[in-house]
C-alpha cells in the first residue's frame, strides 16, 4: 500500500529525476543518525535495563512454576527480549522530531513549495533512518542476548516470514510516527507525546506482558489496536507461536493496519495542508 | 548577611520566580490538559503492569499487590517531589545555547536556583497529581500504621528520595557545560530510577541490589523505606538501622552532586563556550 | 576618585579542540585531542572613570564580547585584573551583579509570557529595590520611554522597539552604577533608535551612570560618546577622544559646491588651480566636491576664493564620519600610530 501511494505521488508530479534527490536525503539522514549514535545507544541502555527488569520480575513471578498459560519461562523471556529489541529498533525519534521542528520553526512552508514532494521526502528520511538502525542492531544483539535470552527462529520458514512481518511492522510504526509528527501542525505543545506513545504502545503490544496474560477487560480492547501488529505478530511468528495459516492471517492483519493508518495519515496530511494554506504555517 | 538569611532570601526569590514561570504557562490551556493527562498515563503505566501481572500471579517475592502499590507510590511521590520544583533543569541545554544562562550569571541569585525557576512545564503538575493519587490509594491499601514517627519517616523518605534522584539528574545536567547534549543520559537516569526503583530490589539478585544501593542509591528511595514501614525490614539486604536512616543517603548524595555542579560551572566560566 | 572600571593586562585564552574532517578524521578525533589555543583578548588595559560614556567598538571576533563577559563576571580571565567599582566581578559575582545593569540587544532579559510590568516587579524583588525607588523610577521611565500603552501586555507580543525599551528600563530600575549596553539599537527603526539614545544620554547625564556601549552602529557612538576604545584581534588599537580620532585619522572634509544653474548649463566647471591646497574629488552637473584638510586650508579662505570666481548657488560641508574612519582603521591597523 505504501509503495502504491509513493508511486501515485510520483506520477502526479511526474518527476522521476527526483530520485537522486531522494538518494541524497537517504544518505544524509543515515549520516545524521550515525552521528547521533550516542543517543541511540543510550536508548539501547534503557531497553537493556527494561529487559533485565522483566527477566528478573518474571523469573520471580514464575518462581518454581515451569509453565503458565502454556508459556514456559524461557520462551517467555525470549519473547520479551525480541519484543523489546524490536521496540528499540523501531523507535527512531529523529524523523518525527524533524517534522515537528520544521513545523514549529515555520520552515515547513519551504518544504511544501520545494519541487521534491514532502511526503516522498519523509519516506526517504525513514529509509535512511532504517538503514542506520540496521547498522546499530549488529553490536546491540550480543548485549541484548546477554541480558535476556535469544534463540534462533523456530524454523527457516519462520525466519523468512518473520522478516516479512517485521517489515510490515516497521512500516506501520513509521507511518504512525509520521502522524505523530503531523500533530505539530495543530499544536506545537506536544512535548513528551512521543514518549507517551512509546509507553502506551509498548504496553498494549504485549512487550511487557504477553497479551494472553491480560485480564479480558484489557485484552479485548488491546486486540483492536494496531500495537499488537507492531510487536506481537512478528515475534510470535519468530518463536513459532503463529505458524503457516495463522501466520499469514496475522500478516494480513498487519497489512490492513498499514493501509488504514496510511489512509488516516493521508487524510491528516490533506487537512494539514489546508490549515497551512489558511493559516500560513 | 548571615548564611541563613541569605539562603532564606534566595529561596523566597526562587519561589517568586517559579510562580512567575507557572503563571506564564497558564494561558496555554489545551497544553495544560494534554500534559497532565500524558504524565498520568506515563507514570501510571507501571502500576498498570503490576495490576495485570499480579491479578494472575498474586505475589511477587512475597509482596502482594497492596504492598507493591505502596512501594510504587512512594517511589513516584519521591520522583514527583523532585520533578515539581526542579524539572526546569531538563531544559539546561536550551538555556546554554540561547545565552539565557549567561544572563543568570549577571543576576544576584544563585544560577542553579535561577535555572530551576526559569521554566515551568505542565507535565510536572501531572506527575504530582498522579503521584498523590497513587499514594493515597497505595497508603489506604497497604498495611502500614501511620503513627507520628512513621509519618515523619515517610516525609523524610520522600524528600531524601527526591534528593537521591535529583543528585544524579544534577550530575547529568552539570555535564552539559562540557558535552552540550546530555538528554539521552538524563532519559536513561529517569528510566533506571523508574524501572529499578519500583520493584522489590531483592528480585534483581544480590549483585545488582548491592550496586543500586551503595553506588546508585535507588534502593534507598522507596524499596528500603517501604520495607521498613511494611514490617519487612528483616528481609532486607541492609541492617534495620541503616533502613531507618535511609533518607540521609539522599541528602549526602545531593551535597556531592551540588559540589560537582559548582566545579563544572567554574570550568564553564574559565573555558568559555 | 577610584575608577569605575579598571582593566589591566587582561588576557583570555580559549582552547578549541581541533576537528578533523572526513570519515577517518572522525575516528582520529576519538583518539587524539589536539587543541588550538585562541587568544581572544590579548593584554587589554583601560580605565573608565565614574560618569563616563564610553564606546567600545571593534569588528566581529575582535574580543569585545569576551571583554564585556569578563567585566560582567560571566567569564574568568586567563590572566590580568579586572575591577568594577572595587569589586572583582568573577569572584564576587553577586556583589557585582547588584551594581551593574546589562542590556543585550540580541536577547531579552524580560519574562516572555508575563506582562511587562510583571517583569519590572520581579526585577525589583531580585535587586532588592525599595518601594519608593521602584515607584519613582517606574513612573519616570514609563513616561520617558512612552511605555504606558504596552505596560500590561505580555512581552512576547511586543515589537522589537517596545521590548528593547522595556529591557533598558529594567536594567536601570535599580539605579546601577555601571551600565553595559551590548548592541542596544540593533534592528530598531530610526524613531526607536532616537528614543533609546535620548534615554541613554539622560541616564548618563542626570544619574551619572557610567556606561559602556558596544555597537556596530557608529551613529550611536557619534551621538553619545566622547570617548572611544577601539579593539581588534584582542588588542586595543585606540583609546581616546572621538573628535581627536576623526581629526587625526580623517582630517579631510568635503566642500560641496553647487554652481548657479545658468553657469552650469553654460558648461562652467571649477578649475583645480582655483582651489590651491585642495583637491577636486568629483565634478558633474554643476556640482563640485572639493576635499580639503581643515588644518592646512581654512575653509573660509576656500569659500572666499571660490565665491570670487564663480557664481555659486549653494555650499555645504560634509564632515568625516566615524564609520569611514573606523573602516579605514580596520583595513590598515598598522597605520594607527598611538
Amino acid at each position: 500500500m505504501t509503495v502504491a501511494v509513493f508511486h501515485r505521488d510520483f506520477q502526479r508530479t511526474g518527476r522521476w529525476r527526483d530520485l537522486p534527490a531522494y538518494a541524497q536525503i537517504v544518505r544524509s539522514r543515515f549520516k545524521l543518525v550515525v552521528t547521533y549514535r550516542q543517543a541511540a545507544f543510550f536508548l539501547l541502555a534503557v531497553v537493556v535495563v527494561q529487559i533485565f527488569v522483566l527477566r528478573e520480575v518474571w523469573g520471580s513471578l514464575y518462581a518454581s512454576r515451569s509453565s503458565v498459560n502454556g508459556l514456559d519461562k524461557h520462551a517467555l523471556i525470549v519473547y520479551l527480549t525480541i519484543a523489546n529489541l524490536q521496540g528499540w529498533v523501531m523507535q527512531d525519534p529523529t524523523v518525527s522530531r524533524y517534522m515537528y521542528e520544521r513545523v514549529r520553526q515555520g520552515l515547513v512552508a519551504f518544504d511544501l513549495i520545494r519541487p521534491v514532494g514532502f511526503v516522498p521526502q519523509m519516506f526517504a528520511h525513514i529509509a535512511g533512518s532504517a538503514l542506520a538502525t540496521m547498522l546499530f542492531v549488529v553490536p546491540a544483539l550480543p548485549i541484548v542476548a546477554f541480558v535476556g535470552s535469544l534463540d534462533a527462529p523456530a524454523s527457516a520458514s519462520a525466519g523468512l516470514l518473520y522478516l516479512l512481518s517485521l517489515t510490515c511492522a516497521y512500516a506501520l510504526a513509521s507511518v504512525i510516527s509520521l502522524v505523530l509528527g503531523m500533530v505539530a501542525f495543530w499544536t506545537t505543545e506536544i512535548q513528551g507525546l512521543t514518549m507517551l506513545y512509546r509507553l502506551v504502545s509498548q504496553f498494549f503490544a504485549g512487550a511487557l506482558v504477553p497479551l494472553s496474560f491480560f485480564p479480558d477487560a484489557i485484552r479485548i480492547p488491546a486486540e483492536f489496536m494496531p500495537f499488537q501488529s507492531m510487536v506481537y505478530t512478528p515475534v510470535a511468528i519468530y518463536v513459532g507461536h503463529l505458524r503457516e495459516a495463522a501466520a499469514f492471517e496475522a500478516i494480513g492483519v498487519q497489512a490492513v493496519w498499514v493501509a488504514l493508518v496510511c489512509v488516516g495519515a493521508w487524510a491528516m496530511w490533506r487537512r494539514a495542508l489546508f490549515r497551512v494554506a489558511v493559516q500560513g504555517g | 548577611m548571615t548564611f541563613v538569611r541569605a539562603t532564606g532570601r534566595s529561596l523566597a526569590l526562587t519561589w517568586a520566580l517559579q510562580k512567575a514561570a507557572f503563571r506564564g504557562q497558564l494561558e496555554y490551556r489545551l497544553n495544560f490538559v494534554l500534559m497532565v493527562v500524558m504524565a498520568f498515563f506515563y507514570q501510571g503505566s507501571g502500576i498498570a503492569f503490576l495490576w495485570v501481572v499480579l491479578s494472575k500471579f498474586h505475589t511477587l517475592d512475597g509482596w502482594t499487590f497492596r504492598d507493591l502499590a505502596f512501594l510504587y507510590a512512594v517511589r513516584l511521590l519521591a520522583h514527583a517531589c523532585w520533578v515539581a520544583p526542579c524539572h526546569s533543569l531538563n531544559e539546561i541545554d536550551l538555556m546554554l545555547r540561547e545565552g539565557k544562562f549567561d544572563q543568570f550569571l549577571v543576576r544576584p541569585l544563585n544560577p542553579l536556583l535561577q535555572a530551576i525557576s526559569s521554566h515551568f512545564r505542565m507535565y510536572a503538575v501531572g506527575d504530582v497529581i498522579t503521584g498523590t493519587v497513587l499514594f493515597v490509594l497505595g497508603a489506604s491499601l497497604a498495611h502500614v500504621s501511620f503513627t507520628p514517627p512513621h509519618v515523619l519517616y515517610l516525609v523524610l523518605t520522600v524528600i531524601g528520595g527526591a534528593l537521591a534522584e535529583g543528585a544524579f539528574v544534577l550530575v547529568a545536567v552539570s555535564l552539559v557545560f562540557r558535552y552540550f547534549e546530555t538528554w539521552p543520559l538524563r532519559f536513561l537516569i529517569d528510566n533506571v530510577f523508574l524501572l529499578l526503583g519500583s520493584y522489590p530490589m531483592r528480585v534483581f539478585g544480590p549483585t545488582v541490589s548491592w550496586i543500586f544501593t551503595w553506588i546508585v542509591p535507588i534502593a534507598f528511595v522507596a524499596y528500603i523505606p517501604s520495607s521498613a514501614l511494611l514490617g519487612r525490614a528483616g528481609g532486607l539486604h541492609v541492617s534495620p538501622i541503616i533502613a531507618w536512616a535511609a533518607p540521609a543517603f539522599g541528602f549526602v548524595w545531593f551535597i556531592a552532586a551540588y559540589r560537582f555542579w559548582r566545579w563544572q560551572l567554574r570550568g564553564y566560566q574559565s573555558s568559555g563556550h | 576618585m577610584p575608577p569605575a572600571i579598571r582593566v589591566e593586562n587582561l588576557v583570555k585564552e580559549f582552547r578549541r579542540a581541533r576537528q578533523h574532517s572526513g570519515f577517518l578524521g572522525g575516528v582520529r578525533t576519538l583518539f587524539t585531542r589536539q587543541c588550538d589555543t585562541v587568544r581572544a583578548v590579548d593584554g587589554v588595559s583601560f580605565r573608565v572613570e565614574p560618569g563616563e560614556l564610553v564606546g567600545y567598538i571593534g569588528p566581529n571576533g575582535a574580543g569585545k564580547s569576551t571583554t564585556i563577559k569578563m567585566m560582567t563576571g560571566i567569564l574568568v580571565p586567563t590572566s590580568g585584573t579586572v575591577e568594577v567599582a572595587g569589586v572583582t566581578p568573577w569572584r564576587d559575582r553577586e556583589k557585582n551583579s547588584l551594581q551593574i545593569g546589562v542590556v543585550f540587544g540580541q536577547r531579552s532579559q524580560l519574562w516572555w509570557d508575563l506582562p511587562l510590568v510583571e517583569s519590572f516587579k520581579l526585577i525589583a524583588k531580585l535587586y532588592r529595590i525599595s518601594e519608593p525607588m521602584y515607584r519613582r523610577n517606574l513612573d519616570r521611565f514609563v513616561s520617558m520611554l512612552e511605555m504606558e500603552e504596552f505596560l500590561e501586555r505580555p512581552v512576547r507580543q511586543l515589537s522589537l522597539g517596545q521590548r528593547m525599551r522595556g529591557d533598558l528600563a529594567a536594567a536601570m530600575l535599580y539605579e546601577p552604577r555601571i551600565l553595559y549596553l551590548d548592541e542596544p539599537t540593533v534592528g530598531l527603526d530610526a524613531v526607536a533608535k532616537e528614543k533609546m539614545r535620548t534615554f541613554i544620554e539622560e541616564m548618563n547625564r542626570v544619574a551619572d551612570t557610567t556606561i559602556v556601549l558596544t555597537t556596530h552602529d557608529l551613529a550611536d557612538v557619534e551621538r553619545l560618546c566622547t570617548r572611544i576604545i577601539l579593539i581588534d584581534h584582542g588588542r586595543v588599537l585606540y583609546d581616546g577622544n572621538v573628535e581627536y580620532l576623526k581629526a587625526k585619522y580623517a582630517p579631510h572634509r568635503v566642500l560641496v559646491v553647487r554652481l548657479d544653474p545658468e553657469a552650469a548649463a553654460a558648461g562652467v566647471t571649477v578649475d583645480p588651480s582655483d582651489v590651491a591646497g585642495a583637491e577636486i574629488v568629483e565634478q558633474a552637473d554643476g556640482v563640485a566636491r572639493v576635499r580639503f584638510e581643515s588644518a592646512r586650508t581654512p575653509v573660509h579662505d576656500l569659500i572666499a576664493a571660490l565665491n570670487a570666481r564663480y557664481a555659486i548657488a549653494d555650499l555645504s560641508i560634509v564632515e568625516p564620519d566615524l564609520e569611514g574612519v573606523v573602516r579605514q582603521i580596520y583595513a590598515e591597523p598598522a597605520a594607527l600610530v598611538p
